[in-house]
């Protein structure tokens, strides 16, 4: 088992890691074994798809099968040894796994997809410069009023951060900052 | 004996037996994929997995042993779940659809997730694309479609000993393929099809249209032995002469064949049409690898061999004595019957006597293999013409009619009943004769430019003539093979080809010339027999001569007896049945019911008819027989280059040399040419050595 994996400091996704960890696993490079590598293969593309917003309900308990599965019926040690470590992960980090696939957020902001992007009231003078930047249009303000970004425009793209000379605009993982939900006018 | 027990039945299997083929040989399926009875079990797909003696966990069957009293169980919830797992991972990657793959209805993935009922879909699904591969000669790799069971790799790597394959990775992941990009002839590759052989899904194939030529599976894998007429092993015999077994490559020959050292001079080689190394460089050199073995077959030890039954006192007379007539003697009287061979020449042997040239077949090496069958007990007489086979038919119980196609045919041009006008058949069996033939003069037109044609001027310049060779067809559509050709060219023959012919200059005591025309083109068109010509402008002339002769076809001659006893068709040849004549008791086979052919289809039409002749007198037909008992090793090694080897020729002697003499042009292999050659064929039958592996619905479905 990979010790380190089970150790995750809090700037490390597990859902994250443990893609890493299948995607350049010695089986991912082997082909023998049907659970090794198919295995393998199969921790990858599933924590892919959680760390891109696209989990399935059965994600968990189909990984737990699998995983027991491939440390009973993989060829070699390595196969053994990645279905111990997955089935350890799945484990420890329950939580982080059940907050990506129900909640949708990542603790450790490092998953993209679950990042939000938000304009802090203090410090926003209400120029207008980040709406020009925002392709997707999801910047709501006029002059003089407090910016908001709609969330459920926002892609996520982050082009609006360098946009605001304020440097107003950041980026926040499980903690969010407070702000209005519609344009207020300035405070300053 | 090791007795265990599989879903409650008992069952015996061999010591050290895995359980998968204890319970497969029981008639019990469990699906299996990765394994193969030829290769070294792995355990690599787990879709033969059973439980064991009750345990929680599930092992694959193929790498377990049996045991004494073990209990086994292949259809435990574990095993199953682990079955269905393993199928659904492999189906998460592999192309969704069947339809349009080369393996569809012969893929074991398909029929083992058919009969399981399982797909993919419950995983992520990625298709791992690799591009298709058909840039190698005969083999296509559609590695899209490998599952990795490693079959192919473990056939190639320790079967074989070739080790070219392995599992390589790309940027879809990994599959068996080719290290470092190589193409299969630079990696080595042997081009043995043991990998298409145990390849389970469509990912290794034979390249497209291979398979398709003939019926038969194994005539598909070795196609030299499918084109030839008779089936010759051909890559056993191949097999002997490389490994310095002469006498071995005699005897596999011979169960086909009563004249392997003719065949090996003048055989006309369809096999090598047929011949895969083809596809790679050049053919095998077949043909004179069959004479090599013949000339240093020191031992004879076939003639030790074979099967002679008891005389059944039935007595067989045999019209002709070609090969087909000789070959249908020979098996009739091993068959028991009393034989005699009824020829209206001097000399036995038909057109290999009385026909090819000396150069092409030395007359010595034709009368060995003729006096071999006299010794074995065929009785012949010689000028001995008949013209009556109804009262031929009251001394015998059968009678064959091989006369062969013996007489010439001349074109009804002006002239053509002239006295210098003669037939090839004529002139060739004067020259085999060596009987003076300066009535031709000094200058001869041949017309037609076949093997006939050629054989006339080629011996006609030997006896210092100067030999104008005329025909209708153009220069590229010539119908005698190339060897003719190019050899004919060198040693100074006139070839006149694309021209028609108007008429015999001369008076009927004198030639003086033959008057001809240049074609552009001309087509035949089969139906009404007729020849419509484009005609070049200007092109008449008279090409000066002191004889003409005609190389235009040939027939039985029948119909110039009044009374043969026997129908026959407009073209003089034999109303048939089969090979039944309309006369009980009365056969025909060879030319003289095929029409001109070439010695190994006038031999194998001498089997066919001998087994009709046996059936007739109480026989069963049968004239199978082993002379020499097969071993091949599967293991082959790897030899470097091989795919560039260049085929061996035998040598030409120099054209001025030859043309002074009557003997062989070609000098017979050496022993280290023989073996170079040898050592080129793909050896195509040892993919047949490999147990065909059954699909699901194969063993009868009974699980
Ligand atoms: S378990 Fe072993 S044999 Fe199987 S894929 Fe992994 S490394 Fe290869
Ligand atoms: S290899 Fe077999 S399972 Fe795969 S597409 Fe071809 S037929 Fe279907
Ligand atoms: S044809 Fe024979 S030598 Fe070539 S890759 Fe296949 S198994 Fe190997
Ligand atoms: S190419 Fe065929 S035999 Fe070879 S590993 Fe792939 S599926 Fe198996
Ligand atoms: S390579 Fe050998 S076995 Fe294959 S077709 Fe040619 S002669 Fe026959």
């Amino acid at each position: 088992m990979n010790e380190k994996l089970l150790n995750l400091t809090d700037k490390q996704c597990p859902v994250n890691e443990l893609m890493n960890y299948a995607k350049t696993h010695k089986c991912a490079d082997c082909g023998k074994c049907v659970f090794g590598y198919e295995g393998a293969t199969q921790l990858e593309l599933t924590m892919a798809d959680i760390t891109m917003k696209r989990s399935r309900a059965t994600d968990m308990e189909q990984l737990k099968k699998l995983c027991t599965m491939m440390v009973e019926q993989s060829l070699c040690d390595d196969g053994i040894e990645l279905g111990q470590t997955a089935l350890a992960m799945l484990d420890k980090y329950a939580d982080d796994f059940a907050a990506h696939i129900a909640k949708k957020s990542c603790k450790a902001g490092v998953c993209k997809k679950f990042v939000t992007f938000h304009i802090l009231p203090d410090l926003c003078i209400g120029c207008g410069d980040c709406v020009d930047e925002c392709e997707d249009d999801a910047i709501m303000g006029k002059k003089k009023f407090i910016h908001v970004i709609d969330q459920s425009e926002c892609t996520q793209c982050g082009k609006c951060v360098s946009a605001c000379d304020e440097e107003a605009i950041v980026m926040a993982g499980a903690v969010k900052p407070r702000g209005p939900l519609k344009p207020v006018p300035c405070k300053r | 004996m090791i007795k265990l027990t599989i879903d409650g039945k008992t069952v015996e299997a061999r010591e050290g037996q895995s359980v998968l083929h204890a319970a497969l040989d029981a008639g019990i399926y469990i699906p299996h994929l990765c394994d193969h009875p030829d290769l070294e079990a792995k355990g690599g797909c787990r879709l033969c997995s059973v439980s064991i003696n009750g345990d929680a966990a599930a092992v694959p069957s193929c790498t377990t042993i049996v045991e004494e009293g073990m209990v086994v169980n292949t259809k435990s919830e574990a095993a199953e779940a682990v079955r269905r797992t393993s199928m659904e991972l492999m189906l998460a990657t592999h192309p969704s659809e069947c339809t349009g793959c080369p393996k569809f209805g012969k893929c074991e993935l398909q029929s083992l997730y058919q009969v399981m009922g399982v797909n993919g879909e419950d995983w992520r699904l990625k298709p791992r694309i690799v591009p298709t591969d058909e840039k190698n000669p005969l083999i296509s790799h559609l590695f899209t479609r490998c599952v990795r069971c490693g079959r192919c790799i473990r056939a190639c790597q320790d079967k074989r000993g070739v080790k070219v394959l392995d599992y390589v990775r790309d940027a879809s992941g990994i599959h068996a393929g080719i290290p470092e990009g190589k193409s299969l002839i630079d990696a080595g590759c042997r081009f043995c099809g043991a990998c298409i052989e145990v390849c389970p899904t469509g990912s290794i194939v034979d390249a497209v249209g291979l398979m398709e030529k003939y019926p038969s599976y194994a005539d598909n894998v070795v196609p030299c032995s499918a084109e030839c007429p008779a089936h010759i092993d051909i890559p056993a015999y191949i097999r002997a002469i490389r490994e310095g077994r002469p006498g071995d490559a005699v005897a596999i020959i011979r169960e086909k064949v009563p004249f392997p050292l003719v065949l090996g001079h003048i055989c006309n080689h369809l096999c090598e049409t047929g011949c895969k190394r083809g596809n790679i460089n050049d053919p095998m050199g077949i043909r004179n690898l069959k004479r090599y073995a013949v000339e240093h077959d020191e031992e004879q030890a076939w003639k030790a061999k074979g099967f002679m039954k008891e005389r059944t006192g039935k007595r067989v007379a045999v019209v002709g004595s070609g090969p087909c007539g000789l070959t249908a003697a020979y098996y009739l009287n091993k068959l028991g019957h009393d034989v005699t061979v009824l020829e209206k020449r001097p000399q036995l042997g038909g057109p290999m006597t009385s026909g090819i040239p000396a150069y092409r077949l030395p007359l010595e090496d034709v009368m060995e293999e003729i006096q071999y069958i006299l010794d074995s007990g065929v009785k012949a007489e010689v000028n001995c013409t008949v013209t009556d086979v109804a009262a031929l038919k009251k001394d015998y119980d059968a009678v064959l009619v091989a006369v062969g196609v013996s007489k010439g045919k001349k074109l009804p041009l002006p002239g053509a009943d002239f006295k210098q006008v003669y037939t090839a058949m004529d002139v060739l069996a004067d020259n085999r004769a060596n009987k003076d033939m300066s009535y031709l003069g000094d200058t001869v037109c041949v017309i037609g430019a076949g093997s006939v044609g050629y054989d006339v001027a080629r011996s006609l310049v030997r006896k210092g003539m100067t030999v104008n060779l005329a025909c209708l067809e153009q220069a590229d559509k010539i119908l005698a093979d190339m060897d003719d050709q190019t050899e004919g060219a060198e040693e100074g023959i006139n070839l006149l080809p694309g021209r028609s012919f108007e008429a015999i200059e001369g008076t009927p005591d004198k030639v003086t010339g033959l008057r001809i025309h240049t074609v552009l083109s001309s087509t035949y068109d089969r139906a009404t027999g007729k020849v419509t010509e484009v005609v070049e402008e200007g092109s008449q002339t008279v090409v000066p001569c002191d004889s003409v002769v005609f190389a235009t076809g040939q027939h039985t001659g029948l119909q110039e007896f009044d009374n043969f006893g026997i129908e026959l068709n407009e073209r003089g040849f034999p109303v048939l049945d089969g090979f039944n004549t309309s006369m009980d008791g009365v056969f025909a086979a060879g030319d003289a019911i095929t029409g001109i052919s070439f010695v190994i289809k006038a031999i194998q039409q001498g089997r066919l008819v001998t087994a009709a002749i046996d059936r007739y007198l109480g026989g069963d037909g049968e004239i199978a027989e082993t002379l020499c008992e097969r071993s091949a090793d599967p293991h082959i090694g790897r030899i470097e280059g091989f795919g560039k080897l260049e085929r061996v020729e035998q040598t030409l002697r120099a054209a001025d040399e030859r043309v002074k003499d009557e003997l062989d042009v070609y000098h017979t292999y050496s022993c280290d040419q023989a073996k170079c050659e040898a050592e080129r064929c793909l050896q195509c039958d040892l993919r047949l050595q490999f147990t065909p592996v059954k699909l699901w619905s194969e063993y009868g479905g009974a699980n």
